[in-house]
Formats: structure tokens, sequence, C-alpha cells
């Protein structure tokens, strides 16, 4: 068995005991590790009659064959669970230093069941698993508590929650190595339902290889690539992911003020190129990455990692913002509290709006630079008007009568890439098993950067079998686990011939992609478990009816209603978009089967 | 005259953000470009082409049709290229390097012109 270890360690915090047993290697060798393994578990774990929030709810990380073997960005890792903010499947990865030394434990996937009588945090050195008492450690923030807890990059890793986790944020992340997020959907507030404070893995082990001479080979030319692709090599290190600011700027799909507008007039000084002029320090890089797109930056108040492009979009162009050292400290604020940056600068916005019309009492307005800091401080401790914007813009937005200013899919507020000006995009946010998120098959590269060609981003008709083909390769990148970055030098086949290398079995492009939408059907079929249908598959109403009036993108709206029949077909889907027996039976899934197809429907 | 605009270290190459051109098509327009600052011409152009995944819009519009004409007043942003391609300076150079040589296997990389090869025996 090379490139897996083979075992899974359960922990219950109920009774504060654990076990260890085997993986399934069948399992294991059809949905590889990360997001694939942890959906399969999921499925078998958590029915629809769990809430997120109950003991009954788990916390599965999982790394994959990849990781800690040194391949390049084999650093992420994984956690899957139901999510409290969209009541979907909910994976998040994260890079760092985590996920290599968990592995390094001897362990592929931990399980975090039920709920500690007192707060808790859990110390796992290789087959050690110790359960300490947390309650001192309650209440503290993340950069304080890695500290305090050892944190040593190579050595010994933490990962915590931090104030929004323990007050049950529907949008708190959990946080690793003090900066990194398992960013989305409320992944902090399971754990915080759960008593657990924080998890430290210490690990000494290393993965065994099948051929190293064909890894060394593949080491090789992953760099070589990495290093000649203009962007893994010059633009994200030089830039940062902020890069892309003035781009979706200046071709009008950058939306701005809740979605109001899809251009920012002060895009520029929140773009990378401001960044890098006025407070950038350095760069900086996960375990095992060549690329260190990682950005240290400083203001006159804090000094840390980032902000990434969607941070600094829901700060900035999200709330009509440009001033770009208030949308750093805020950013920093949020890894410190434990917040998801996109969710909750975007809840703001949405709070600025309703606000400025009317529909809340509140001061908020947008362009009010000064107004972040307070606003996330009062979701994390669920203070005032933060106790409601810290469940998300959709149940803060319903509450006060006005539901459509929430701009979220299934829940979970989307990135900065405007759908009416991107149609691909806007099918990718509709159709995403998680929520509206650009990380499930970015249509960026194809309609707007020219990678691997440029399509027309309003071409609505073939659309969906791009998205299709994006998400089935995102499903199997993030079940290797790799950075998706590494996909924007090297090409999918190397993926699979790496893993061959590793793991001694034989896949190919093919069997990857396939690996990706058995994954995505399965996610697919666990929404359908828990009720969700059809009308879930959409946008919010300001994006399918009110075109911009002025920029590049003036006159458009989401043409979604065409692209997701095509959508359903190509999936080999019914109307209603329950993949079809058949199309079970051919990605190996038939056990789904055994409950009713028809009672997955609802009226 | 249209107004070009640069982006990302294109900038600092150029040591301009902003520049007003006159020319009827893009292919014109980014030639005097080039005429007036060549540093950039690396960045921009191989073989009096336009590089592969350098990223053009016109007000607004992303584009390949270098033979676009254009109006007064047209908008163009010029961006490097920040995704795909092989390149990784202008002028690139073949390289050419054994990786690895025994009895029964050899590994070779090449990279010329900004295609990535590798030989195995």
């Amino acid at each position: 068995m090379n490139g897996w270890n083979g075992k899974i360690l359960e922990i219950d915090l109920t009774t504060h005991t654990h076990k260890t047993y085997q993986l399934d290697m069948d399992m294991a060798r059809q949905f590889i590790g990360g997001r694939g393994l942890g959906a399969r578990l999921l499925w078998d774990l958590v029915g629809p009659e769990v809430d997120p929030l109950a003991p009954e709810n788990v916390l599965i990380f999982t790394n994959g064959p990849l990781t800690a073997t040194g391949y390049q960005t084999s650093n992420r890792f994984s956690v899957t669970t139901k999510s409290p903010l969209t009541g979907t499947v909910l994976d998040a990865n994260s890079g760092g230093f985590w996920g290599m030394q968990f592995k390094k434990t001897g362990y592929d996937v931990l399980i975090v069941r039920g709920k500690s009588p007192a707060p808790v945090w859990i110390e796992i050195k290789n087959s050690e698993v110790a359960f300490h008492d947390a309650s001192q450690l309650w209440g503290m923030r993340v950069y304080a508590l890695t500290e305090k807890l050892g944190q040593d990059n190579n050595k010994r890793n933490v990962l915590c929650i931090g104030p929004a986790g323990e007050n049950l944020s529907r949008i708190a992340s959990i946080m690793n190595d003090r900066e990194r997020a398992l960013a989305r959907g409320g992944t902090g507030a399971v754990m915080g339902s759960k008593n657990l404070k924080a998890i430290v893995v210490e690990g000494s082990g290393r993965p065994e290889i099948e051929d190293k001479d064909r890894f060394k080979f593949m080491l090789y030319e992953t760099r070589k690539l990495l290093a000649a692709s203009p962007l893994t090599s010059q633009a994200l290190p030089e830039f940062g992911t902020v890069v892309l600011m003035n781009i979706m700027n200046n071709i009008g799909a950058l939306s701005t003020r809740n979605h109001q507008q899809t251009q920012f007039e002060g895009a520029e000084q929140i773009s990378g190129e401001a960044l890098t002029e006025k407070y950038l320090v350095k760069n900086a890089s996960c375990w095992a990455c060549p690329i260190g797109c990682t950005r240290i930056s400083k203001t006159e108040k804090v000094e840390g990692e980032g902000p990434e492009f969607e941070s600094t979009w829901a700060f900035g162009a999200q709330c009509g913002i440009d001033d770009l050292a208030a949308i750093i400290e805020v950013n920093s604020l949020c890894n410190d509290l434990g917040l998801d940056t996109i969710s909750a600068g975007s809840t703001i916005a949405c709070a600025m709006e309703m606000s400025e019309k009317g529909y809340l009492d509140s001061d908020l307005s947008f362009g009010r630079a000064d107004q972040l800091a307070g606003c996330v401080e009062d979701m994390a401790y669920r203070r005032d008007l933060g106790a409601e914007m810290t469940d998300g813009s959709l149940r803060m937005a319903t509450k006060y009568g006005h539901p459509e200013l929430s701009m979220s899919a299934k829940g979970m507020e989307m990135p900065a890439y405007d759908p009416r000006g991107l149609q691909g995009q806007g099918l990718l946010y509709a159709t995403s098993n998680r929520g509206g998120c650009h990380m499930r098959g970015n249509m960026i590269g194809l309609e707007v950067l020219g990678l691997p060609k440029l399509i027309d981003r309003f071409q609505v008709q073939g659309k969906s079998s791009y998205v299709i083909l994006n998400q089935n390769s995102n499903a199997a990148i993030d079940s290797l686990v790799v950075c998706k970055f590494t996909n924007m030098g090297v090409a999918d086949e190397y993926f699979a011939r790496v893993l061959s290398a590793v793991t001694g079995i034989q896949y190919d492009t093919g069997a990857m992609i396939k690996i990706g939408e058995r994954v995505w059907n399965l996610e697919r079929m666990y929404n359908l478990r828990e009720g969700f249908t059809r009308k879930e598959d959409t946008l919010p109403a300001r994006l399918l009816t009110e075109a911009p009036l002025d920029g590049p993108s003036k006159g458009w709206v989401s043409q979604l209603e065409p692209m997701l029949k095509e959508y359903y077909r190509g999936r080999g889907w019914d109307e209603n978009g329950v993949p079809t027996p058949k199309k079970l039976a051919d990605l190996g899934l038939a056990f789904l089967q055994e409950q009713s197809l028809s009672s997955l429907v609802r009226a | 005259m249209a107004i070009v605009k640069l982006f990302a270290n294109l900038r600092k190459v150029a040591g301009i953000r902003k520049i007003d051109i006159s020319g009827a098509s893009l292919t014109a327009v980014v030639s005097e470009l080039v005429k007036q600052n060549p540093a950039l011409s690396g960045y921009l152009l191989e073989n009096g082409q336009l590089r592969p995944y350098v990223i053009v819009t016109i007000n607004g519009h992303p584009t390949l049709d270098m033979q676009a004409a254009l109006s007064e007043q047209d908008q163009i942003a010029i961006f490097p290229p920040i995704a795909g391609g092989a390149y990784d300076a202008p002028g690139h150079k073949l390289r050419f390097s054994i990786l690895e040589k025994s009895a029964t296997r050899c590994y070779a990389f090449v990279t010329v012109k900004g295609i990535n090869c590798h030989f195995a025996r």
C-alpha cells in the first residue's frame, strides 16, 4: 500500500475515546482522498435527519495519497461536514502545513463525532491521542492560541477555531497554521458545536512511494512547468491573486455594491498593483510549494498573510470601499476571529444596501471603511446586528423581508465574478454542490484569461459542457489533494501520472476525470437526499433580471435557464436534475439507488 | 487616438500606465506602442505577432482579433499573460538537461521556444 497510510482515526468527543481502523482501499481507489473520500464517508455517516450543529454531525478531515510526499503543493487537506450555512454537503480545503503534518501521524482520515461535555483540545502525536481541557483557552483568538499551543511549521501544527466558531457563527471558519482557513460554509461552527477548540498534530512518518524514480522525474517535470508558466512563476508571486481585480473590473464583471453594479470606480486603489506597491512586505509559501503566492502585507496596524483577491473584493468593491489599508486590516481581523472573509464581506454589503433602503435600522452604508472592523467584531461575538449578520446574508435578509438582496446561491455568498458578464460562471454558481463558490470549476480561465482558449463570455449555447468538465476536473484535484494553482501550469495528465507513480495504480486523464464526475454525482445525490431540488439550482433574482446600466456587460443578465437544461442533459441527469440510474451505475454509484430516486424529488 | 492602458508588470517595464496612440487596428496600435516603448517588445510580441495569452480588451471586451478596427476614443487594456502557456521570459532560449541516466533508462527535459518536452527511454 503506497501513498495512502491505510488508517482512519475516529474520535468520539462525547466519551473522549478514540479508535483506529483500516481505510477501505476499494473506496480509496474510487474516491482517492480529500473531498472525494470525505463525501463518500459523509454519505454513510450523516443522514438528512441530522442538524448540522447537532452532535451527530461529523467533521471528516482527509488528506490524499500525494499529501506529504513532497510533490509540489502536496500540503493540502480537506474537511467535510454537513454545512450549517447551506445544509448541503460541504468540503473546504486549506494549505499551509497542517495537512502534511497530519499525514505524517500515520492517518489518512480523522473523523470527529459527538460533543464534548466541556471545551477540549486534541493532541495527536503519531498514534498517540490526548484530550486536554480547553476551558482556559475558550474565548482566545486564533493568533494567540496558535502560538500558545506551540505552532512550529515543520514540526507541530495547530488547527483551531476563534470566537466566531465558539459562538456558532454559520460563516465561521476553521483556521490552521495561524492564517490558513477551511473557510467556507461554517466549518468553524460545527467545530464549536462540539466544544472542540483545537487539534494539534505532530508526526514523524512519511508516505511510501511505489516508483521513486518515476516520482522524482514527475517532481522535476512539474517544477519546470510551474517555473515556465507565467502565472505560477510571475503573476501570482509578483502580484498575488489580487492581480485579477483590474482585469475583472476592466471587463465589467466585478460585482460592486452588493451586485448593484459590475464595475467599481475604486478598483485601481485596491488592485494587486496597489497592494504590491504600497503594502507588500514579502512573499511566503505553503509546504512544498514553489509558487509562493502568499503575500505578507503590512499596514500601520497589522502585518500578516493576504489579503487574497476574493477577500479584497468582498470588503472592497462589494462594500464600495477603496481603502486598501482598511481591507488588509479587516482581513487580518477575520483570520484572528475565525470568519470566512467572502461571506462576511458580502453579508456586510447586503446589510449596507438594506440599511440604505430603509429595510434595516442601521447606519451602515456603502463606502464606510470605518464600519468594517466593528461589523466583523459584532459578527464574531453575536452582538447587536452582528448577531443576525453572523449567520449569513440570506438568513438576515429573509428575517427583514428581503431575501432577494442576499447575493448567494444555496445560501452561500458568491465570490467576485459577476454572472451577468460571465455566463458560464453563473451556471457554475447555480449548480455548485456547496453553494455560491468559484472553487468548484472556475470558468475565468476560459471566459477571460484564454486558458486554454478564449471563449465568448456571453455565449450561452454549449457553455454547460465546459462547466461540467471544469467541475469534474476540480473535484478530482480536490480529491488528490493539491492546490488548484498547479493546474495553471500543469495539465490533468500530470496529476494522473504522479498519482500512478506514488500509488502504483495506473491512472490516466480519463480515469481522473471520471473520479471527479463520480465525486460530483455523489455530492449531488447527498444534496437531493437532504431535500434540495432543481429550484435551488438558481441565482439571485437581481442577476437574472437586472442588467447593468453601463460598462462592458451593459444590458446582460444571466441566461441561466437554457444553460441549466443543457447542463442536466450533459450530466446525464433527468429534467429535475436527478442523476439517472444508468449514470449512477456507470460511475459505480449504483448503491445510492437503494434509496428510491423518486422519493428524492420534492414536489 | 485610442487610449491604451497597461497593467501589472507591463507598467514597470514601460514606465507608464496609460498612453494615447493612433492606429486603425489593434495590430497598428500595439506596433506603435512597442515602437515607443521598446522594452515592451519581448513581453507583447513574438515574431511580430501578439504573444499567446497576452490579454487584450477593447472597451472591456477580450479579443484575439488583432485586425479589429479601432475608432477614436476606443479604450484598449493590455494585461501580461497571467495564465497558461509555457513562457517564462522574453527571449527564451533552448534549454536541455539530462535528468537521469542509467543502463535502463534516460530522462531528459528540453524547453525550446516555450514548448516543454520530455523524453524517456
